[in-house]
């Protein structure tokens, strides 16, 4: 869990809601943050997506920050997130950012709406270290390897990480 | 109104004809007034009645016929002069309606009503000299209203008889103590009312008297009776409510009357001792941010450290009088004062200078405010300060390198963990200080005209935190101040994307647009933020009264020489002026019944200036450009029908021709007579009459019928080059159409008047032949022309009036030093030819004259590029230009334009010309699809 002290460093931020007029933010966003281009249909599902799977964070007036989820039916049949992206521009990362923003989705199961969710997860490439430890200070376990999962990018494996909920709580591990 | 000569059955049904009309039942109104005119159909007063109830049904030309067959009827009707004056004023013709009027009371001399409307008028049409005869009368006739004495007092203030209005406001204020009784009778009688509206009515009046005593010492004010008005304040100050006036107005006068010669220092200190100072220390309680405070502040301080600049104007302007100590001063008492930090900033010099900017600089930063820049604009004008700046923006931005080191991507991808190990983080810097340090730095380098260090900068800014809008707009200002607008344009375009709720940045994209004549994709963005489409949007942006648009518009709409179009929308901007004008004319009695008279009279004196704003006299030179080309479009057409006409007319035909000729010569002795700005409201008229209800836009969109109605353009433009004048005479450009209008009049005083102007601008310039003094070369070149002129038709000097012949001719020697054209050219030649401004106008000039090979050096010379240092880019940009028209082959065009894109590389203008073309093309349609 989080110190305190790494507390009183987090910058403050505001959070905001995606729609058509600020989508180009996103979109600068994430083309800074990842090393994957994402296409027209990825935005087009994040538009349509409902209340709190996408969530932008705002630091004074500009954009330095975003998630986007998706809710799907897992193989298991069960309600699952899915988080398709969480990223913070470079200067502003280790400022808690991240954190706010995943505080921010693992509240979703607590809302009317997500009650029903049984796991959050997410894929990591297998080389980004920090991200791993990220998900892992906040409570994600560290699943399945999945080989050659990108096609762009090197090392191309993940890691599946995820959290398991069952009526809007975490379960106990 | 009482008709006359009636049988009584008609004179009820006449009053009724008002009564309709009043209640707006114009139908009943008019049946009443054919029922009395089929017995008596000449009778005049219902005829004006019936045509002022035409008028309210908006059939103006029947309406004009019916009230002047009324008045032939019967000359002697107050009635009828008094409808007449209405028809004029529903139509805002001020000047006829206050003849009408004028007309009216000759019959009726003591109609109140009619009296009212005419004072009216005549402070709308600032004909005082009238008002105060018609306030005279109403006082005198009606004494008992409070509002012809306020009225009377507000007409002699504005004729400037200054002592009459004070000695009426002080009979006024005499009378208020007297009618102290009738005030509580009446409040007893509001008593049975309810109490709170008896409440409300009393603090009312009371505010009323407070604003008339506040008036009264305004003018003691005006009339320099600082310690007038001090007293006078002094005795009324339990009765005025509006207390920071009081003390603002306290403070005025007290430094007002320090600083004047009218009392002795000893005698000011024997009554005031040190209240100027208590008095301004009070405002500053209450305001420390207020920069008229602060002057006074200021003032005071230097008159008493004998330090005061007694220079006139200027002794009262904050900049000549403000010190480092008195702001020092100051800033101890209140240091959160921003406005004082600000000021401090001009006045502060060396390390003083370099401390204090840092402080100022670092708030900015660490909040990240985007205005810094604009804020510190006036400290641009010393290099000293510019370079110190320049150092302290440095320096954040070391520093917040220093602090939160980047680790980018590349350096996790190369296997270096960006954990926590590497970065030291200082609680006080924030990681958007490298970004604003940057984006401030961008600006500070396009102020200096460093394209290349202000593009560094915004870059690295962009890559740093590519979501920041502001960085992007940055960078189109960055291009367009290079004179790259393409560029710019793409870059606020990348700026709208990111917000397109964000009207401004929309806005900022829509100049850019019409600057570089995008026309259809202007009005495409324009149509994101209008609800209307087509015609109906040009009609609701036109309702909105977008002054910027609809002029950047009209300039595009010009330089594609589509005239009609660019009439049209002059001509919007120009009515929307007209409008604020007229907006005025309810405040006449608003402001007398509210008893708002100092605020009545800033707005009086702000219309007054109001063609002086920027947007108008842009305008204004639009038009005159638009009348010129449009005379001699005029002018080469009617050259080919002459040809025509001459060559295979019939005889009959040629008198048909006479006839249409002396129409048209009437059309223009009437608009010579239509006071300024009103023939496009003539016009106007006509069209509403045929169709109503829709608007100005959307009756001739295009501006065609505006187009062809227009009968003498140079008559036009005369007017636009009047107000011009006025307001921005020695403004080079507009001494420049003056001298052109005056040329293609052949009027040979106003050329040489507007020559003259030229001298004395450049004279006062006190750097006549620095180089880069486009505005010398100007003048120097328009001698030329004009003594070519002078030769050409030296008959005209000798058809000038006698009385001023001897002057004319002896100006006219002294501009051309008693030489000839060809011998002035020489000279000039030898003198300047160094210079390529003044080769470029001279060769503009020959070229339209066609004399070009009369002297072949000029031209020659032209190709060469030696030059001594850089011209500025529009005299290049007039160079490229010039070869273009000259008929230069394409290669050596293209070869100077390469030669100066390696001095602006930015530069549209010098770009290739096909590249840049297909780019726009194709920039554009992209645009258009989404």
């Amino acid at each position: 869990m989080l110190s305190s002290e790494s507390h009183s460093s987090w910058l403050p931020i505001r959070f905001g809601n995606l729609h058509e007029k600020n989508l180009e933010q996103l979109k600068r966003l994430n083309l800074s943050v990842f090393p994957i281009k994402y296409g027209e249909r990825f935005y087009e599902e994040v538009l349509q997506a409902p209340p709190g799977l996408v969530k932008l964070a705002y630091y004074h007036d500009f954009l330095i920050g975003a998630y986007c989820c998706r809710k799907e039916i897992g193989s298991d049949k069960q309600p699952k997130i899915y988080i398709l992206t969480i990223g913070v521009l470079a200067p502003y990362r280790e400022r808690g950012v991240g954190s706010q923003l995943l505080q921010q989705i693992l509240q979703l199961p607590k809302t009317e709406r997500f009650k029903d969710i049984t796991e959050i997860y997410a894929h990591v490439q297998t080389s980004n270290e920090a991200a791993l430890g990220f998900y892992q200070k906040h409570g994600f376990q560290i699943g399945e390897k999945k080989t050659n999962y990108y096609r762009d990018i090197d090392p191309p494996d993940c890691y599946v990480v995820y959290k398991k909920y069952t009526n809007g709580i975490q379960k106990d591990l | 109104m009482v008709a006359s000569s009636l049988p009584s059955k008609e004179q009820s049904t006449f009053k009724n004809i008002l009564k309709y009309y009043e209640t707006k039942q114009y139908k009943k109104a008019l049946k009443c007034a054919e029922s009395i005119l089929k017995k008596f159909p000449n009778h005049g007063e219902t005829l004006a009645l019936k045509g002022l109830v035409i008028a309210a049904l908006n059939r103006k030309e029947e309406a004009y016929e019916l009230v002047r067959r009324g008045l032939k009827n019967d000359l002697k009707s107050h009635i009828c002069w008094h409808v007449y004056g209405l028809l004029y004023r529903g139509d805002q013709d001020y000047k006829e309606a206050a003849k009408a009027y004028l007309q009216a009371l000759k019959f009726d001399p003591e109609n109140i009503q009619i009296l009212r409307d005419l004072a009216l008028l005549q402070v709308q049409t600032r004909d005082y000299d009238g008002l105060m005869l018609t306030r005279r009368k109403l006082v005198t006739i009606k004494p008992g209203i409070r509002n012809h004495w306020l009225g009377f007092a507000v007409a002699c203030h504005l004729k400037g008889e200054m002592d009459i209005a004070i000695k009426i406001l002080e009979s006024y204020e005499g009378t208020l103590g007297k009618n102290s009784d009738s005030l509580d009778a009446s409040s007893d009688k509001r008593k049975e009312g309810s109490n709170q509206e008896a409440k409300i009515a009393q603090m009312e009046e009371a505010y009323e008297t407070s604003e008339t005593l506040l008036y009264h010492a305004m003018i003691l004010q005006e009339m320099g009776a600082w310690k007038a008005s001090l007293d006078y304040l002094e005795k009324n100050k339990g009765r005025i409510i509006d207390l920071l006036s009081y003390l603002e107005f306290r403070a005025n006068l007290l430094v007002q009357l320090l600083l004047s010669k009218s009392i002795s220092t000893e005698e000011f200190e024997h009554l005031y001792s040190g209240e100027p100072e208590t008095a301004i220390l009070q405002l500053l309680d209450l305001n420390p941010n207020n920069l008229e405070y602060i002057r006074l502040y200021m003032v005071v301080y230097s008159f008493r450290s004998d330090k005061f600049l007694n220079n006139g104007v200027s002794s009262f302007c904050l900049e000549s009088n403000i010190s480092l100590e008195a702001c020092n001063e100051l800033q101890q008492r209140y240091p959160h004062s921003s406005s004082l930090e600000r000021l401090t900033l001009e006045v502060a010099i060396g390390e003083e200078f370099l401390r204090r900017v840092k402080e100022y600089f670092s708030r900015f930063l660490y909040q990240g405010v985007p205005s810094l820049m604009t804020d510190c604009k006036s400290l641009y004008r010393n290099d000293t300060k510019v370079n110190m700046i320049e150092q302290v923006l440095n320096e954040f931005y070391h520093e917040g390198l220093n602090n939160c080191k980047l680790t980018d991507r590349n350096a996790s991808k190369n296997g270096e963990s960006y954990d926590t190990q590497v970065i030291s983080k200082s609680k006080d810097l924030t990681p958007d200080a490298v970004l604003w340090s940057l984006y401030f730095l961008a600006q500070h380098f396009d102020m200096k005209a460093d394209t290349e260090q202000a593009l560094v900068c915004v870059n690295k800014a962009i890559e740093h935190t590519p979501t920041l809008i502001e960085a992007y707009s940055v960078k189109s200002k960055i291009f367009k101040h290079a004179g790259g607008i393409f560029q710019s344009l793409q870059f606020a375009n990348e700026a709208r994307k990111l917000d397109l709720a964000d009207r401004y940045l929309n806005c900022q994209c829509i100049q850019l647009a019409l600057r570089l004549d995008m026309i259809p994709l202007a009005e495409a963005w324009m149509s994101l933020f209008t609800k209307e489409e087509g015609v109906k949007e040009s009609q609701n942006i036109y309702d909105l009264q977008v002054i910027w648009y609809e002029l950047e518009s009209a300039e595009s709409h010009f330089r594609l020489k589509e005239f009609s179009k660019a009439l049209k929308l002059f001509k919007a901007v120009e009515r929307h002026f007209q409008d604020i004008i007229e907006d005025q004319f309810d405040f006449h009695s608003y402001c007398l019944r509210k008893a708002t008279l100092r605020a009545y009279i800033r707005v009086l004196r702000l219309e007054d200036k109001l063609f002086g704003q920027k947007y108008y006299l842009r305008n204004a030179k639009g038009l005159v450009r638009l009348y010129l080309e449009i005379f001699e479009l005029q002018k080469q057409k009617s050259n080919n029908e002459e040809h025509l006409s001459l060559s295979d007319l019939s005889l009959s035909e040629e008198k048909k021709g006479q006839k249409s000729k002396k129409i048209h010569k009437d059309d223009n002795d009437k608009s010579k007579n239509s006071p300024a700005g009103k023939e496009g409201n003539a016009h106007g008229v006509k069209s509403t009459s045929s169709s109503t209800g829709s608007g100005w836009m959307e009756i001739d969109p295009n501006g065609e019928t505006l187009y062809e109605s227009i009968r003498d353009p140079l008559y036009e433009a005369n007017k636009y080059i009047s107000i011009l004048e006025r307001y921005v005479g020695d403004e080079m450009a507009v001494q420049t159409l003056a001298f052109e209008l005056a040329l293609k009049e052949e009027k040979l005083v106003l050329i040489l008047k507007a020559v003259v102007h030229m001298e004395r601008i450049v004279l006062n310039m006190n750097k006549v032949s620095s180089p880069s003094n486009d505005d010398f070369y100007i003048f120097v070149v328009k001698k030329l022309h004009f003594a070519y002129f002078l030769e050409e038709r030296c008959s005209y000097l000798e058809q000038l009036p006698i009385s001023i012949i001897s002057f004319v001719k002896d100006e006219c020697h002294r501009l051309c030093e008693g030489s000839t054209f060809e011998k002035l050219l020489m000279y000039y030649w030898d003198m300047y030819q160094e210079s390529l401004a003044f080769r470029v106008h001279l060769a503009e000039l020959l070229k339209h004259l066609d004399m070009q090979e009369r002297y072949p050096f000029v031209i020659e010379n032209l190709v060469s590029k030696k030059q001594g240092h850089v011209e500025r880019r529009e005299i290049c940009e007039r160079h490229v230009a010039l070869l273009e028209t000259l008929g230069y082959p394409k290669h050596v065009v293209d070869e100077l334009r390469s030669f100066y894109r390696n001095i602006y590389p930015y530069a549209d203008c010098f770009q290739p010309v096909e590249e840049l073309q297909s780019a726009k093309k194709m920039f554009m349609e992209q645009q258009l699809k989404k």
